[in-house]
C-alpha cells in the first residue's frame, strides 16, 4: 500500500474518532486570564465555524473597549513573512511571537471530512500602510496543509470595541481531485503565559515576561463584549458574539 | 528725613511703580494679538505606564523652549488623545490632540493634530487649531519623540 493511502486511511480512522462538527451557526468565545481589571493579561480568543458549504475566506474579530496593546510590551520585533514561509518559525526573532494556539482544517475525502489538527503561531510583523500587522503561521500535517501563512490586521474599532483583529484566510487545496479543504476552528492565545523575550540591560542580556493586552479599569454591564464576522467563499456572510464576565 | 523729603521719595517711588507697571502692561500687551508659527520638537521619557493612562515628561525646543509634560489616554487599538503642557521662562502652553498610531515591533508611530486652549505668563491667551503633530515612541526603552507644527495666537 503507498505511503499516500496509508496517510488517507490513518485520516479516515482519525476521522471516525473525532465527531463530526454538524453545520450550525457559528461560535465565538474569549477569555482573559487573569481575569482582573486594570491588568495586562492573555487574551483566548476561539472560533468555531462548524461544516459550512463553503470554505472560511476572512475572520474579523472584534475586542472590546480599552482592550489593547499598543503601550505594551508585546512584539517587540518583527517577522518577515517571507522568511516565515522559506524557513518556519525559526526565521522569526524571539521578540516577535505574539501568540500560539491550535485549529482544525477539514478535508474532504470521497464523501467524508476527515480533521486535520493545526498547529497556530502569530507574529508582529512590519506594519503595512500604516496599520499594525501579524503574521499567522498555520503548520499542519500531511497530506492537506504543511504550512501556511497569512496576514492579520490590528485597527481602531467602533464603540463598544475598540480593536478590530481582521485576516484573509488563504484558499486551502484539498487532496487531488477534491473540493478544496476548509478551516473549522481555531483557538489563539494571545501574550501567551511564559512567553519570554530578552532585552540589553547594562551590558547583560536579560530576559523578561512581555506584557499583553491590557483589560480595562472598568467593565460593563453584562461584560466584556466580543464579536466575530466570517465571510465564505461564495460571499455570504455570518456572526457571532460572546461576552467575558467581569471580574 | 526730612517731611518734605519723605513725601517727595513717596511721590517718585509711585511714579516709579506706575511707570513700571504700565512697562509691564506694555510688554504684556506686545504679546497680545501675535501670530507665533510654532516649530517645537520634544524628547520625552515615559515616567507613568497605567492600563488607562500614560504620562511622559520632557523637554521642548525650537519656537519655545521649556519642559513638556504629556498625558495619553489609548482609545482604540489605532487612536489615542493626548493632553499636554508645556513651561517656559516667560509661560507656557496648554491644549490637547488627537492621533492616531501604528505598532510596527517596538515602535510606535503616531500623527494628528492638537488645539492649544490655553496658556500661562506670556501666553496666558494662546489658542491656536489644526496644530500636526507626529512623534515616535520606543515601546522597549519607554522613550518619545515628537513634533508640533503649525500656527497659534496670543
Amino acid at each position: 500500500m503507498s505511503a499516500r493511502r496509508l496517510i488517507l486511511a490513518a485520516l479516515l480512522a482519525l476521522a471516525l474518532l473525532v465527531p463530526a462538527t454538524a453545520s450550525a451557526a457559528p461560535s465565538l468565545s474569549a477569555s482573559f486570564s487573569p481575569n482582573k481589571l486594570k491588568t495586562a493579561t492573555t487574551i483566548t480568543l476561539g472560533f468555531n465555524v462548524g461544516m459550512t458549504p463553503e470554505p472560511l475566506t476572512g475572520v474579523e474579530l472584534h475586542l472590546p473597549r480599552g482592550v489593547t496593546a499598543g503601550f505594551n510590551t508585546l512584539g517587540l520585533e518583527t517577522c518577515d513573512a517571507a522568511q516565515l514561509e522559506a524557513r518556519g518559525t525559526g526565521a522569526c526573532p524571539r521578540d516577535s511571537l505574539v501568540g500560539r494556539g491550535k485549529g482544525l482544517v477539514s478535508v474532504p475525502v470521497g464523501s467524508e471530512q476527515v480533521f486535520e489538527p493545526l498547529a497556530v503561531t502569530v507574529f508582529m510583523a512590519p506594519a503595512v500602510k500604516e496599520t499594525t500587522t501579524m503574521l499567522f503561521y498555520i503548520n499542519g500535517t500531511d497530506p492537506v496543509i504543511s504550512q501556511l501563512v497569512f496576514h492579520g490586521t490590528m485597527v481602531g474599532d467602533a464603540a463598544p470595541f475598540g480593536t478590530l483583529i481582521g485576516t484573509d484566510i488563504p484558499p486551502v487545496a484539498g487532496l487531488p481531485g477534491s473540493p478544496a479543504a476548509a478551516l473549522v476552528s481555531m483557538t489563539v492565545e494571545l501574550g501567551p503565559k511564559n512567553l519570554r523575550y530578552t532585552k540589553k540591560e547594562h551590558g547583560k542580556t536579560v530576559s523578561f515576561e512581555p506584557e499583553g493586552f491590557d483589560v480595562p479599569a472598568s467593565c460593563p454591564a453584562g461584560g466584556f463584549p466580543f464579536a466575530g464576522a466570517f465571510t465564505y467563499a461564495d460571499g455570504s456572510h455570518e456572526s457571532a458574539t460572546t461576552k467575558t464576565p467581569c471580574p | 528725613m526730612s517731611k518734605m523729603k519723605k513725601v517727595a521719595l513717596l511721590v517718585a517711588c509711585v511714579a516709579l511703580c506706575l511707570a513700571v507697571s504700565g512697562e509691564m502692561a506694555g510688554l504684556a500687551d506686545a504679546h497680545k494679538g501675535k501670530t507665533i508659527t510654532l516649530q517645537e520638537t520634544a524628547k520625552l521619557n515615559l515616567i507613568k505606564n497605567e492600563v488607562d493612562f500614560h504620562e511622559a515628561v520632557g523637554t521642548a525646543t525650537g519656537t519655545f523652549d521649556g519642559k513638556v509634560r504629556l498625558r495619553i489616554n489609548v482609545e482604540t487599538a489605532s487612536k489615542m488623545i493626548a493632553r499636554f503642557a508645556t513651561r517656559g521662562p516667560k509661560g507656557g502652553l496648554i491644549g490637547s490632540g488627537i492621533a492616531n498610531y501604528t505598532v510596527s515591533g517596538s515602535i510606535l508611530r503616531f500623527s494628528g493634530t492638537s488645539t492649544i486652549t490655553g496658556g500661562t505668563g506670556n501666553y496666558e491667551t494662546a489658542h491656536g487649531h489644526g496644530i500636526h503633530i507626529e512623534g515616535v515612541m520606543n515601546r522597549l526603552k519607554e522613550t518619545m519623540t515628537m513634533k508640533f507644527e503649525g500656527t497659534m495666537s496670543t
